[in-house]
Parts: structure tokens; sequence; C-alpha cells
């Protein structure tokens, strides 16, 4: 995965750079807005990570100048702004994603791997193994049984589904399903996902979702074969 | 004190100078309405006279006027005579001698003022001449020396009374100034005792109700609101001190125990990294609450308003707190219209606001087999989205207590919590335009209640 890093602040970008490294993923680094730009302008990346307050040109212009040209990268914003205004603010100029510092690094590389996935087109039905989910009948099906979910329930199974194999955390559930802008820091996803796991694992023997400590959850390839 | 003096200075230079302008043209026009008054007067008594004169000689002859004029001439401080006959030689008249004009027959029958030199002192005469039968001429005048005398007289007061005025002036200059300096010094004198870190002091009245005494009043009720100001944030700080010390001191220790083991050679656990992972996130939940506090009460940013509906948003938050109501074991009763409700606000901030809330009523308010409601209702001039638990409550004169920063009731102090939750709700609710307000539930419990205005 090629990434460009849009941070002006040296040591930040020094620490992710470091953290991304520890995946292999390859990093570009611009120190401004500026730069930033010029440089999706000539070569490909495959995401691009863009601080909100940069000289030169801030995040949320270069984003817009991108848009206005048609540019489609995923953009995932970073910002010392945290409030949930400054969320709606950053997503509505563009952005795909937005984290606010400090962040936990496993929760940048699971959305910076959402937003590379992205591409995939949706499609009408979404398999994990033996689950089936039909998108428009909103019915999940696992080895040809129906399972009985709430609304809710289905969101957070076909958000799993859609990201398989990818880490989706805490944080990422919050804001794709329940469109909470913030972390409330309780154990309500916990709760959510182990009635979701009742459901869904109940009578079969291997469990499709695994909870990753202190981080999130995944349905990985492995338990999706 | 540079500055006051020079206003002082000032203000007495331009008051004396008009006073000094006013005087001077009082004078000019007292002046000059009374000279040209006095003129009038001589000028007509020298009409009457040379009338009389001029009847006398036509019906009497020159040397009935001859006779008249010596007689009438030797009055002393009387009136001025002149007669010259066709050759320029004095017949009658009680002058030596005059300027050439006064015996000549030109410019007949017109006023003429001239100097004459007197043995003792330089006089000024105003009269009228005639030319009579036989080219004689008569001139008839009056000394007018007292005309350019009262102007003089009238310069001098004027003098006076300019230099009367600058000295007052410049006396009533310095008292004021001494009075601005002494009760502006005083003033001063406090405020370098309070800069000097004594917020005690007040500026003294002096009983006059006067500019100076409303100026110290206000003063001091503006230390009084800084004093209670200074005092809350010291409380404020005190608790941001202890609240971060504490996670701080743990996190701490827990990294001395992993430096330790590693010392020793023993296996470090991914449980003790994690709970100093935890403690760093309060850490940094608590600071972002603090700062989202700070802007939000600030108003620094422009709020991201849109019209939302308030049924669909606390339909959503149900959706997702739904779980941990029925885990706690409460019962959930909703009281929301069929219609949605819009509103002009921040989903977002609301959305955190109401889940606040709720965080609140599960960690404190709620028991077992007890029950919550949720309420949206429609006021004239209000939304009011209600949530009453019936759990134990907070003391009504707690409220104020638990809408402050840190302002925890002693009993949720051992639980995990910033204290910023109810102060966040609050600061969201009243940048909206709106309120939070506390109240009773009946038998037991406690209703929080968000009001946004409509429209």
């Amino acid at each position: 995965m090629h990434i460009l890093l849009a941070e002006d602040d040296p040591q930040t970008a020094r620490s992710i750079m470091d953290g991304l490294a520890l995946y292999d993923f390859s990093i570009t680094h611009a120190a401004d807005g500026a730069q930033a730009l010029a440089m999706l302008r000539d070569d490909a990346f495959d995401v691009a990570i863009v601080d909100r307050m940069m000289p030169a040109l801030d995040g949320i212009a270069l984003i817009e100048t991108l848009r206005r040209e048609n540019n489609t990268l995923p953009v995932l914003m970073l910002s010392a702004l945290g409030d949930v205004d400054d969320r709606v603010s950053g997503l509505r100029a563009g952005a795909d994603d937005y984290l606010a510092k400090p962040f936990a690094l496993d929760e940048l590389v699971a959305r910076l791997e959402v937003l590379v996935r992205r591409a995939v087109p949706t499609t009408t039905q979404v398999t994990c193994g033996d689950l089936v989910l039909d998108v428009r009948t909103r019915l999940a099906h696992r080895q040809g049984q129906a399972l009985d979910l709430l609304p809710r329930e289905f969101n957070m199974l076909l958000y799993m589904a859609e990201n398989k194999g990818g880490l989706v955390t805490r944080a990422m559930l919050l804001e794709k399903v329940f469109h909470i802008q913030f972390d409330p820091k309780t154990n309500i996803i916990d709760v959510h996902m182990s009635r979701l796991r009742a459901k869904l694992d109940k009578g079969f023997a291997k469990p499709l979702i695994k909870t990753v400590r202190g981080v999130g959850f995944i349905m990985d390839e492995g338990t999706c074969d | 004190m540079r500055l006051i003096r020079s206003i002082t200075v000032q203000t007495t230079l331009i008051y004396t100078g008009l006073f000094v302008t006013s005087v001077a043209l009082l004078f000019s026009l007292l002046w000059w309405q009374s000279s040209s008054l006095m003129q009038t007067e001589l000028d007509s008594r020298v009409e009457r006279e040379s009338q009389r004169l001029m009847l006398l000689f036509e019906n009497r002859g020159l040397d009935a006027l001859r006779a008249e004029i010596d007689s009438i001439g030797r009055d002393p401080g009387s009136a001025i005579y002149w007669l010259v006959d066709a050759g320029g030689v004095k017949l009658n008249g009680n002058l030596d001698r005059v300027p050439a004009l006064v015996s000549s027959r030109d410019l007949p029958d017109d006023w003429i003022e001239f100097d004459y030199l007197d043995a003792a002192q330089k006089e000024m005469i105003r009269g009228r001449k005639f030319v009579l039968p036989d080219n004689m001429v008569l001139f008839v005048g009056r000394n007018s020396a007292f005309l350019s005398q009262l102007g003089e007289v009238f310069g001098r007061l004027l003098l006076v009374a300019i230099l009367l005025i600058i000295a007052l002036g410049l006396l009533g200059g310095r008292w004021l100034a001494y009075n601005i300096d002494r009760r502006l010094n005083r003033v001063n004198r406090t405020i370098a005792e309070i800069m000097a870190g004594d917020l005690t002091h007040r500026i003294p009245l002096n009983g006059q109700d006067d500019a100076f005494d409303h100026l110290a009043d206000h003063f001091n009720r503006m230390l009084d609101r800084i004093g209670e100001l200074m005092h809350a944030m010291r409380d404020v700080s005190d608790n941001i001190a202890h609240d971060l010390r504490t996670p701080l001191n743990r996190i701490k220790n827990r990294i001395e125990i992993i430096a330790k083991r590693q010392a020793d050679g023993q296996a470090i656990g991914g449980e003790d990294i994690a709970t100093v992972m935890r403690d760093i996130d309060d850490v940094i939940v608590t600071f972002n609450a603090l700062l989202s506090l700070s802007r939000l009460e600030s108003g620094a940013t422009p709020l991201a308003a849109a019209a939302s509906d308030l049924v669909a948003l606390v339909r959503d938050l149900v959706d997702l707190y739904e779980p941990l109501i029925e885990e706690a074991g409460v019962s959930l009763h909703l009281d929301l219209p069929d219609t949605p409700v819009a509103a002009h606000v921040s989903a977002p901030l609301l959305v955190q606001a109401m889940t606040n809330i709720l965080d609140n009523a599960l960690k404190y308010g709620l028991q077992p087999a007890g029950q919550m409601r949720i309420a949206l209702t429609q006021k004239s001039d209000a939304y009011e989205i209600c949530f009453s638990d019936d759990g134990a409550g907070i003391a009504p004169e707690e409220y104020a207590r638990v809408l402050r920063r840190f302002g925890r009731l002693d009993a949720a102090r051992a639980s995990a919590g910033s204290g910023l939750g109810l102060p966040l709700v609050h600061a969201i609710a009243t940048r909206h335009g709106g309120a939070l307000r506390l109240e009773q539930n009946l038998p037991h419990g406690l209703v929080v209640i968000i009001s946004l205005p409509r429209g």
C-alpha cells in the first residue's frame, strides 16, 4: 500500500511513519499542503493521510482542491480538533474518514485498510464463508438457515462482512453503524457484539467474529473459510 | 499621571481661552455701543448749537453772531467756535489755530474731526462747518477726546479682566488637577496593591455619589467578580491536577513494574501494557472533554447547526443504548411524537449530550427493576427532551454542583468518570440557546431536561 502523509509537524510525522512501517506500508511524506497537492497530482497513491491544519494549504482546502479536480483518492483527515462538529466539517469537505489526535496506531491502520478496500463495488450479496447477507432484502442466512436479526444487528454484521479480513474498531462501528461521531468510552459496542454473536453462532461450531483485545473485532478469512 | 496632567492642562487652557475671548467680545460690544451712543449725542448738540447760531446770523446779522460767539465761547469746557472771513482771517473763536481744512471753502457743510495740540495736552475736536454768505466760514465743534479716552479705559479694563481670568483659570486648573490626581492616585495605589497579588483591596468611596464614586463602585464590583472567577478557576485547576495526577501516577507505577520485570528477565504480559493504555485513554478522554467544554463555552467556533429530526435522533440513540438498558434490568418507556420534529441543531453535539445523560443514568441513576422514561415534548417556545429515572436522584441543593466542572458528588467519586459529563451537556444546551434543567422525579429519581428554543 502506497500512502501519502501530509503532516507539517516533523515529530508527529516521524511517529506515524515509524508506526506504519511496522505494517510494511510504503509512505511518502509531504511537509505542507501545497507540497502534498503537487505529489498527489504527480504520483499514484492508494490513500492519503492529511493533517487538518498545515501551512501553505490546509487540509480542508487540499481535499476540496482534489475533489474539484475529480481526484477520488481515499483521504483520511487527521486533526487536533476532535469535537464532533469538527468531524462533520472535515467529512463534509470531502474527507472519507476523520481521526482526531491523539489516536491509537491500530485505529489508524484499520481505517486505512477500510479506505483502500472501499473500491470494491457494492453487490447485492455479501458473503463470508457460510454466511450470506442479502443487501436488498436485508436477510441473513448461515448454512441456508435464516438468522433472526434486528436491523441494527444486520447493519453491524454487514459492515463486518464488507470489511472481512480487516480489523474493525469499536469507534468505526459507532461511526459507521450507529452514526455516533465520538467514542463514549463505554462497553456499549461489546454488548451489541455479544448479542449479535449469540444469534450468529448459536448452533454453529465455528464463531465468525473474533475479538482483538483492546482494539476491536475481525471477521477474517480464517473464520470465513 | 502625565496624561491626566496634560488633560487638566488642556481643559484649563481651553476654558481660559474661551473665557478670555468671550470677555473681549463683551467689552468690545460695550465699547462700541457706548461710544456710538456718545458720538450721536455729541453730534446732535453740535447740530442744535449751529442751527441756533445760523438762525441768529440770518435774523440779526454778523455782529450779533460775533458777539454771541465771544460771549458763549468764554465758558470753559464749552463748545468750540471758529469764524473766519473770506480772506481766511479769524474773526471770532476760542481756538488759537485750526487746520486749513476747517477754514477752507471746500467741502461745505461737512463733519470734520482733527487733533488739536493745546499747551497742556492733545485734544480731539469734532464738529461741523458751514460756509456763510460772503464766503465766511463758521465751525461749531466739541471736544471729542473723551471718545478715544473711553476706548482706552475699556482696553485697560479688558486687560485687567483677562489677566484676572488667566490667573483664576490657572489656579482652578491646578486645583482640578490636584483633585483628580489625588483621587486617581487612590485608585492607582489600589490597583498596584492588587497587581502585587492582594485581591482583597477595594477602592474607598468618599460618599459623595459623584462620577468618581461610581467609577470606584464599578471597579470594586468588577474586582468582586474577578475574585469569584479566580476562585472558581483555582477550584477547576485543583480538580484537573487531582483528576489527572491520579491516572498519571497509576501509569507511572505500572511502567515501573514493567521495567522491573524486564530487568529481572521476567516476561511482560500484554495485560500490563493494556492497563497502561486504558489509563492513558482516560487521561485523553478528560483532556478532550475539557477542550470541548472550553470551545463550547468560549463560543469561538460557529455552531454547525442544520435541520434535524429530533425524534430520529432520540430513536437512533435508543437503538444504541437499548441493550445496555435491558442488561441493567431496567424497563424503558419512550414518549415520542409520531411525526418528525424538525429543529435547527448540531445533531452530533446533541447526540453527545444525550449520550452523556444516558451514561450518567446507567452509571448512577438506574437500579435493577427500575424504570427509565425518555420523552420529547413540544412547548410553545421550546422543545424539551426529558430523561427520567427512578433511582436515588440528586438533592436539589446539589444541582449547581453537578453542573460544575469536576463537581462530582461524593457518592460518584469512587466510580470511573471525568466529572465533565453534565457540564458538557449544559454547555451544549446553552450553545444552542437552550438550557439544561434538573428536577426531582416523584417519589424519587432524577429528571434531566434539555430544552431547545423553537425556531
